[in-house]
């Protein structure tokens, strides 16, 4: 009801193609991962865990493919085998049992294999899945831009209390637990934080896709921003802004919105690059 | 030493072991510092220093043994070796500084930033306080990584190997923060292979040996015995055959 109000309210002044419900839908839903992903996923690069969101994405298609097998919610299912693969691969890395990134590796190529054998086996193999691979943003509903608000809310809420505390792990941990800080539980939090952001953005980006939302903002952000506040706000405002014109472009030119706007992701990691180095050259 | 713990002291570690897989790297070590003591922790590399000090922080858990704190619990301000900090993350000084007062309770945002630029000016950095961290020089870098320790106002600094690979600017720098933190009545335990630039601010010095301590005594005691403090400790070996 609220989104709803809300939604009539902005959508009365939105310009074309954002006059349309769905448009607006999908432009609220976007907003959220727009904001949300690179809020956590400048923690997680930081971490030098970058393609987490990748690999625990795969599994989410596990999730979805198991859904489809047994005849329960894909989101749900997708979801429960998410936090899962996130917990078992921060087990893994925690315990230092795998040499790098062998552990992400086997994770992500688990979720492929096992995701292709599960819908395949379902006779799920068609448009049903490939919404949730590469998404579908000007088919999400209300609740589910809700539930995605609400999420952002949430990360939203807690970088802001916590982003000292959650610096000072990714800083340097060993410090970090001089101070108390429950650094493993910092760990898990992240990685499950990734989990739930990533089962409620692939319905907008897609499973394969919404690994970039959680890194290419951030990384056009820490090229230019001079704090690390500011490379946290920096984030949230590209990562809003190519999921406007994301969609816009989509719309517009008949394009797949979930693809445009990673590529306009990569835009902008590239152009905050060039200005990077031209600012470097002016001091 | 002492096998039971003094009141005295901070923090102590009493018959403390430590391996990696089959290496042993420490062997039945005891060891405390007290209240207002510089102490310095020496020995070649892989002598355990590094292990003595994370078992005394609690980084790592032995294999045997009992970390303890007799006088109660103390605020402890930690330096790592500076290779620990990731200079990328794109933070500025200060902001890096104000982690380290995380978990000193609640503190005003203006209160905050008051103790990050005492801090900072402690070291002699206040003017990069805005800068991200890797603009600025290794030395300024280990600097920033004191300041995140001292503004804590700890009880005892903790510093392992504070002055490898800087200039001879920050070493200079580096005494008088010492300097000036011993006067306040902090107590400091210096990891190093360089003494020579505070060797006139230690009470004690502890050389770790094949697994043990090999020396615990006040730097007199090391010259008496013609050990020079200034020797970099690649080559104590040679000069502890004459103990």
């Amino acid at each position: 009801m609220i989104i709803s109000q809300t939604l009539s309210v902005l959508g009365m002044g939105l310009p074309y193609p954002f006059d349309r419900t769905y448009m607006r839908l999908a432009l609220v839903a976007g907003l959220a991962v727009g904001i949300g992903a690179p809020l956590l996923g400048t923690f997680l690069v930081e971490r030098r865990m970058s393609l987490i969101g990748d690999g625990i994405g795969h599994v989410a298609f596990a999730g979805i493919s198991l859904g489809l097998f047994t005849g329960t919610w894909p989101i749900g299912a997708a979801l429960v085998v998410s936090v899962v693969g996130a917990v078992a691969l921060e087990m893994l890395r925690g315990s230092g049992r795998a040499a790098g990134d062998l552990g992400l590796a086997v994770l992500l190529y688990a979720g492929v294999g096992g995701g292709v054998v599960l819908a395949g086996a379902a006779g799920s193999f068609n448009a049903s899945v490939l919404q949730y691979l590469f998404g579908s943003p000007l088919t999400v509903t209300r609740s589910e831009a809700l539930t995605m608000v609400g999420l952002c809310a949430v990360i939203v809420g807690v970088i802001g209390w916590k982003w000292r505390t959650l610096l000072a792990v990714v800083a340097d941990s060993d410090f970090a637990r001089t101070l108390g800080i429950p650094v493993r539980f910092v760990d898990y939090s992240l990685a499950i934080g990734t989990a739930l952001v990533i089962v409620a953005s692939m319905r907008v980006v897609g499973v394969l896709l919404v690994g970039a939302m959680i890194v290419l903002p951030v990384g056009a952000a820490r090229l230019l921003a001079p704090s690390f506040v500011a490379t946290l706000v920096g984030s949230a405002v590209i990562g809003s802004v190519i999921v406007i014109a994301g969609l816009w472009t989509a719309r517009t030119q008949g394009l797949p919105a979930g693809g445009t706007i990673v590529c306009l992701g990569v835009v902008a990691v590239g152009l905050a690059a060039i200005l990077s180095v031209a600012l470097k050259r002016r001091r | 030493m002492s096998e039971t713990p003094s009141h005295s002291e901070l923090v102590a570690g009493r018959d403390l072991s430590f391996a990696y897989g089959e290496r042993l790297v420490l062997k039945g070590v005891s060891f405390g510092i007290s209240r207002g003591e510089c102490c310095a922790l020496v020995g070649s590399n892989g002598s355990g220093k590094t292990t003595l000090v994370r078992l005394l922080l609690g980084l790592a858990r032995s294999v045997s043994g009992l970390v303890s704190m007799p006088s109660g619990t103390i605020n402890i301000g930690y330096v790592p070796q500076r290779t620990r900090l990731d200079a990328d993350v794109p933070a500025t000084v200060a902001e890096i500084v104000s982690t380290g007062l995380l978990g000193s309770g609640r503190i005003t945002g203006a209160e905050r930033a008051r103790r990050v630029s005492e801090a900072l000016e402690n070291v002699h950095v206040a003017d990069r306080a805005g800068s991200r961290l890797g603009e600025l020089s290794g030395g300024q870098q280990q600097r920033v990584l004191i300041a995140r320790a001292i503004v804590r106002q700890p009880d005892l600094l903790v510093l392992d190997e504070p002055v490898a690979g800087v200039d001879a600017a920050s070493q200079t720098a580096f005494h008088d923060i010492l300097q000036f933190q011993l006067a306040k009545g902090t107590a400091v335990l210096l990891v190093s292979h360089e003494l020579g630039a505070v060797a006139d601010l230690l009470d004690r010095v502890v050389i770790l040996r094949n697994q043990e301590v090999e020396f615990d005594g006040p730097p007199h005691e090391l010259s008496q015995r013609g050990v020079s403090l200034g020797v970099h400790a690649h080559d104590l070996p040679v000069w502890l055959e004459r103990i």
